[in-house]
C-alpha cells in the first residue's frame, strides 16, 4: 500500500471507488439507501418519527403484508357471497410473488453514529496526513471571494442547503449517488439542477467578485 | 442485528468522511474549481462514482426493494436551491461534518444553517404542502 494514499489528494478513480463502495456497501449491508440530508431531517423531526415507527413495524415484511391482504380479500368476498375466488388468491403469498425484501429502517441512533463518524473520518484523515490544526479563519479561497461577508455566506449558504435538500428529498449522497446510481428520474433531475445552479452561481461569483 | 447496524453505520460513516477529506471535497477552493470547471478531478470523481454505483445497484436491486424517485417539480426547485447553497458555502450536508472534523471551525456556521434550513423546510412543508412525495 502506497502511503501517498494517507497524505495527499486522491486521484479521481480512487475517490470514485471510495464513494461508490460507501454508497453501494451501505445499501448492501443494511438494505437501506445512504442519504445524509435525510439523517438531518430525521434528527430534526425525531419525536414525530418515533411515533410513526410503532405503527409501521407490523407491515415491514411484504409476504406478511401480502398474506394479510389476501385473507382480508377472501373474507370480504365471503361477506359479499362470492363463491369461487380468483386463481391468484387460492395459494398463500410467496416471497417470490412479493418481490425483493424491504429492510427495516436504520434506527435514529444508528444515523447519529454515522454523522459523528463522518466527522471523525475528516479528523482522522487530517491527523494521519500530518497535522490536525484548528482554523478560525475562513478557507483562503472562500475569503478571497467573499471577504468580510464570508461567515454570512457560510450561514446563508447552509440555510439554502438545508432547505433545498429537503425540498428535493435528497442531497449529494441520496440523489447524487444512491438515486443516480439507480437511474431514478427524480434523482437525475435533482442532481442536474443542483450541479447546474452550483456551476451557474460559481461562474457568476468568479466573474463578479474575483 | 443491532450491533451489525451500529458497526455498519460507524464503518461507512468513517469511510465516507475519510474519503471526502482526501478527495478534497472539504476544501472550498477545490469545490469552487469543480463548479467553474477550472479543475475536472472532482467532476470525474463524482461521475466515476455514479457509474460504479450504477453497476453495484443493478445487482443489489434484485435483493432489496429501494424507494423509487419519480421526477417532481420539487426535485428540480429543491435541487436548484441546494446548488446555490453549495456554491456559497462549499458544503453539502455530508461535507460540512468533514470540514468540522478537519478543524475548519467556521463550518459550524454552515452546520447551524443546514439545521435551520431543514427545520424551515419542515414548517414550509406543513404550511404550503411543498416537497417531494418520496424522500430519503
Amino acid at each position: 500500500m502506497n502511503l501517498e494514499v494517507l497524505n495527499g489528494r486522491w486521484p479521481f478513480w480512487l475517490g470514485a471507488l471510495a464513494l461508490a463502495v460507501t454508497a453501494v456497501g451501505y445499501a448492501a449491508v443494511l438494505g437501506r439507501l445512504l442519504g445524509v440530508s435525510g439523517m438531518y431531517e430525521r434528527l430534526v423531526h425525531a419525536r414525530a418519527e418515533l411515533a410513526v415507527d410503532r405503527e409501521e413495524r407490523a407491515f415491514r415484511d411484504r409476504a406478511t403484508l401480502g398474506e394479510a391482504l389476501r385473507r382480508e380479500t377472501l373474507a370480504e368476498m365471503e361477506r359479499q357471497g362470492i363463491q369461487v375466488p380468483p386463481e391468484e388468491l387460492a395459494a398463500p403469498v410467496t416471497t417470490a410473488q412479493a418481490g425483493p425484501a424491504i429492510a427495516p429502517r436504520v434506527p435514529l441512533w444508528g444515523q447519529l453514529v454515522f454523522l459523528v463518524m463522518m466527522f471523525a473520518g475528516g479528523a482522522l484523515a487530517k491527523a494521519l496526513a500530518g497535522g490536525l490544526t484548528f482554523q478560525s479563519q475562513p478557507d483562503p479561497a472562500h475569503l478571497q471571494l467573499f471577504g468580510k461577508a464570508a461567515p454570512l455566506a457560510l450561514l446563508f449558504g447552509g440555510v439554502l442547503v438545508g432547505f433545498g435538500t429537503r425540498m428535493a428529498g435528497g442531497c449529494t449522497s441520496g440523489h447524487g449517488l444512491s438515486g443516480c446510481g439507480r437511474l431514478q428520474p427524480g434523482s437525475l433531475l435533482a442532481t442536474a439542477c443542483f450541479f447546474g445552479s452550483g456551476v451557474a452561481l460559481s461562474m457568476v461569483l468568479a466573474r463578479v467578485l474575483a | 442485528m443491532t450491533a451489525r447496524v451500529l458497526l455498519a453505520n460507524a464503518v461507512f460513516g468513517l469511510l465516507l468522511g475519510f474519503s471526502l477529506s482526501h478527495i478534497g471535497f472539504g476544501d472550498f477552493g477545490e469545490v469552487h474549481r469543480m463548479f467553474t470547471f477550472a479543475d475536472l478531478r472532482l467532476v470525474l470523481t463524482f461521475g466515476g462514482a455514479v457509474a460504479l454505483c450504477a453497476a453495484g445497484f443493478a445487482v443489489l436491486s434484485r435483493r432489496w426493494w429501494f424507494i423509487p424517485r419519480p421526477a417532481q417539480t420539487a426535485s428540480a426547485v429543491g435541487g436548484l436551491v441546494f446548488g446555490l447553497g453549495w456554491a456559497l458555502s462549499g458544503a453539502c450536508p455530508g461535507i460540512v461534518l468533514v470540514q468540522l472534523g478537519e478543524g475548519r471551525m467556521l463550518a459550524g456556521l454552515t452546520l447551524g444553517g443546514i439545521f435551520a434550513g431543514t427545520w424551515l423546510f419542515g414548517v414550509a412543508q406543513r404550511r404550503f404542502g411543498i416537497g417531494t412525495v418520496e424522500r430519503c
